[in-house]
């Protein structure tokens, strides 16, 4: 009697788990090379990829989708069983989602041209300069909110041309976007003159997300960071 | 190679140099030299004016900071730090000084405050180098004891460290050691600044002659500063309710905030319980009991609910709740209820509001902008910050507020050069060349010395009262979050999401506290499983709650009356009664 109570409830417990492990995930992320280019079936790139293998570790179904950031944003508060990436994690958007954090520790930095009169050695040196940055990303916010002179474009490519024909002072970019671009445009004329800022990048799921699954998600990307499956992946990028 | 050195140095004759700069260039032959020497007299001469040392002193000071730099010259030193005027002022100043003086690139980077806790957060679980450093709230003292991530200073600094420790730190000089220093007495974090959360009110409106009149004849005592939280309820009831208007304006006797956000957390792990009289006697934090309502026994957590000798839901913490809610719907400005910290810091800038229980003296430069109406026209404030008001609860011998104190933590996942170079950055932010000049841009002051200078003598009408209580004996009642909090980030968010609920009308005030103090039991006991390396959580077993209540000290049992007569004094005698 007591096997068969003992075989009852892991058989009840596995359909349990089973059916609360059903749902297929929609996973919402912008084009943003190399974190995600889009391609053939899903897409490639860093987040992208460390994303794809957190999921197939934990057993749950997914789908990836590239859209836009804002549209990425709405449908991510609204629908259940979706997750927004890579989401800057901070205090006003720490009630709105679950977080699985950090599946990417990325660094923004201050390119100018190589013949530019401007040094920048602390942020402050910015001031007063035109500082080109792309709508939607955390580094616009950041800057608007200490008051500097940010021009936004919608996406983040124009920049680095914008900063070749003097149309900027600075080009304000994550720094593996920034080299991403120069390499894939041939420009030589830029140099980096100061990372300044480091960003935690999250996967930010919907409240309605069960809690044992964010749980799952949370120990998995752990352990790609002791295992180095990470580091591995974002080497790939570099 | 030293002799063409010198010869270097000395041939910089024909520029404008000191002859203190080419005596201690000259003097001291290892020194590399002349330009770090002259860059480091530019920042004396035109930054660091004020300083207790002499200017002498000062560039001897530099001196060591060159020479103690120079192994890692040319290496990139990251750092963050939370977005106030002081460390703003070292991202923006002190970074690049540090940088032209030793040649060490710095990046100072500041963010929000919950991003250095998740950010420390994620370099202590992962073991992932992120920052060589951080100022982190020593708030996470019982934290980083626990972990065995975080480095000892007291270790580093006679080992490893001993060649890059400052001889003329003077750590006896420094006024908040006693919340960095571990249950093994030991120092974790070096505090960088440190600001209190003080009762705050509008002198002018409280020495008007009306309004005493009509006080006095209404609650049958003086109009002055509250040193009850009875007093403090009435006031702010004679503020929104009698008074009303001033000069044809609405104005209030309480602010506060009530969104529910992680910020809403801070207002009462910030020691709001303590405020009322939750926890035990004891200086930092109240033994056994903190003013988390956690109980430790040999340093090791045993619980946080009243039924396992903890104090998070027991009659003390649900009237602190209580008040908080009640105050907050019948005489803050309706709109407070949806703001957070930093929406509701500028409010009492605008000129309506009477008086604040909660409030961090952190806003202090901010409220003396002469634009602002809360300032008169010769530069001194319309208002005071005064020691805060206690609830019923609360004895003398236990802590009444917070203080916080940003520190500089160090990682042993960080490799050891870089932690080396970043701890020269640390000692050159707190050094006495530097902290004085800094204390009077932030208004976050770290050293006695400073303190007690003739610059602060001066300067002290300005700050409505800051440094009357930094020299007064009240601050060492105001005190950081302690060591009974085992995992600080992993604990605090219980705050804002359960007394978001009873602020909503979702539960009561009792309910919310139960349900947290259920949960914080919850995440101990998980953490006496996972264990730490020291003094990890070893939970008691559950008994009848009177059983604690009927004991000495917390859990403390309602009181008959908590509302008993309330109390004011005059302003200089609500400082002196600390004395």
């Amino acid at each position: 009697m007591k096997i068969r109570v003992t075989y009852l409830t892991v058989f009840m417990l596995n359909i349990l788990v089973s059916s609360v492990y059903a749902t297929t995930f929609t996973l919402l992320t912008e084009e943003l090379p190399p974190y995600s280019i889009r391609g053939n079936g899903s897409g490639t790139g860093a987040s992208i990829d460390i994303v794809s293998q957190l999921f197939e570790r934990a057993g749950f179904d997914y789908e990836i989708i590239i859209v836009p950031w804002k549209r990425a944003m709405r449908m991510s508060l609204s629908d259940a069983n979706t997750c927004i990436f890579p989401m800057q994690r901070n205090q006003e958007r720490e009630a709105t989602y679950h977080w699985i954090s950090p599946i990417l520790i990325t660094q923004t930095g201050f390119y100018t041209r190589k013949d530019s009169p401007h040094k920048l050695v602390t942020i402050d040196d910015a001031k007063g300069l035109i500082i080109g940055t792309y709508n939607g990303s955390a580094v616009a916010e950041y800057l608007t909110s200490w008051g500097y002179d940010v021009r936004i474009t919608p996406r983040d490519a124009p920049n680095i041309h914008k900063l070749m024909k003097n149309r900027i002072d600075v080009w304000a970019a994550d720094t593996l976007s920034a080299k991403y671009l120069a390499d894939k445009h041939k420009i030589t004329n830029m140099k980096e003159q100061l990372v300044y800022f480091s960003t935690l990048r999250a996967l930010a799921c919907n409240t309605k997300v069960a809690e044992i699954k964010v749980n799952k998600l949370r120990q998995e990307l752990k352990l790609m960071y002791t295992d180095g499956t990470i580091e591995a992946i974002i080497s790939k990028y570099k | 190679m030293v002799y063409q050195e010198k010869r270097q140095c000395l041939a910089r004759k024909r520029h404008r140099v000191s002859k203190l700069t080419l005596f201690l260039c000259a003097s001291i032959l290892s020194t590399p030299c002349m330009a770090d020497m002259l860059a480091a007299e530019k920042w004396i001469n035109n930054e660091f004016k004020e300083s207790t040392l002499t200017k002498e002193q000062q560039m001897k000071e530099m001196q060591w900071f060159i020479n103690a730099a120079r192994p890692f010259k040319g290496m990139t030193i990251r750092v963050v730090s939370e977005r106030i005027d002081t460390h703003v002022y070292e991202a923006k100043v002190l970074a690049k000084a540090f940088q032209e003086i030793t040649g060490i690139k710095l990046v100072h980077e500041i963010t929000g405050e919950d991003d250095v806790v998740k950010k420390i957060a994620t370099q202590i679980e992962l073991d992932y180098s992120i920052y060589d450093a951080y100022i982190n709230d020593s708030d996470f003292i019982g934290t980083h004891y626990r972990s065995g991530k975080v480095v000892s200073l007291t270790d580093f600094m006679a080992g490893e460290g001993k060649e890059v420790t400052l001889p003329s730190l003077d750590l006896e000089d420094f006024i908040g050691l006693s919340f960095t220093t571990g249950p093994d007495g030991k120092l974790y974090q070096l505090p960088d600044q440190q600001f209190a959360n003080l009762y705050w009110y509008r002198a002018d409106w409280f020495d008007r002659a009306d309004f005493k009149a009509s006080f006095k004849k209404l609650y049958g005592y003086e109009l002055g500063v509250p040193q009850n939280w009875s007093a403090y309820e009435d006031i702010a009831e004679f503020f929104t309710i009698h008074v009303k208007t001033i000069d044809g304006k609405k104005i209030y006797g309480h602010m506060d905030y009530g969104k529910k956000d992680p910020s809403l957390g801070w207002r009462f792990s910030d020691a709001w319980l303590s405020m009322a009289g939750a926890g035990d006697k004891g200086i930092p934090n109240g033994l056994p009991v903190d003013e988390w309502g956690i109980r430790v026994e040999d340093c090791h957590p045993v619980g946080a609910s009243v039924s396992r000798g903890g104090a998070l839901n027991g009659p003390a913490a649900v009237y602190a709740i209580t008040k908080f809610i009640e105050w907050l719907n019948k005489f803050a400005p309706p709109e407070a209820k949806s703001m957070n910290f930093s929406q509701a810091g500028a409010v009492p800038g605008q000129g309506t509001i009477a008086q604040q229980i909660f409030w961090y003296t952190a806003f202090t430069a901010a409220l003396t902008d002469p634009k602002l109406p809360v300032m008169n026209s010769d530069g001194v404030p319309k208002w005071r910050m005064a020691p805060s008001p206690r609830g019923p609860y609360w004895e003398k011998g236990m802590k009444l507020g917070y203080q916080d104190t940003g520190s500089w933590t160090f990682m042993t996942s960080t490799p050891l050069k870089n932690r080396k170079a970043a701890w020269l950055y640390a000692q050159f932010v707190t050094s006495k060349t530097v902290s004085l000049q800094k204390m009077l841009i932030g208004l976050t002051p770290i050293r006695n010395s400073d303190i007690m200078s003739d610059k602060m003598t001066k300067v002290a009408y300005k700050y409505g009262g800051l440094i009357e209580f930094y020299r007064s004996k009240a601050r060492v009642a105001w005190t950081p979050t302690g060591s009974n909090v085992p995992d600080y980030p992993g604990l605090s968010d219980l705050w804002w999401k359960n007394i978001s609920l009873a602020v909503n009308g979702q539960l009561s005030p009792q309910e919310a506290m139960n349900k947290m103090a259920a949960e914080m039991d919850e995440r101990l006991m998980a953490l006496e499983q996972k264990g730490q390396e020291r003094c990890a959580p070893r939970m008691n077993p559950q008994k009848d709650e009177s059983y604690w209540l009927n004991q000495p000290g917390a859990p403390k049992a309602k009181l008959a009356n908590e509302k008993p007569q309330g109390v004011t004094l005059p302003y200089e005698s609500a400082l002196e009664a600390w004395n």
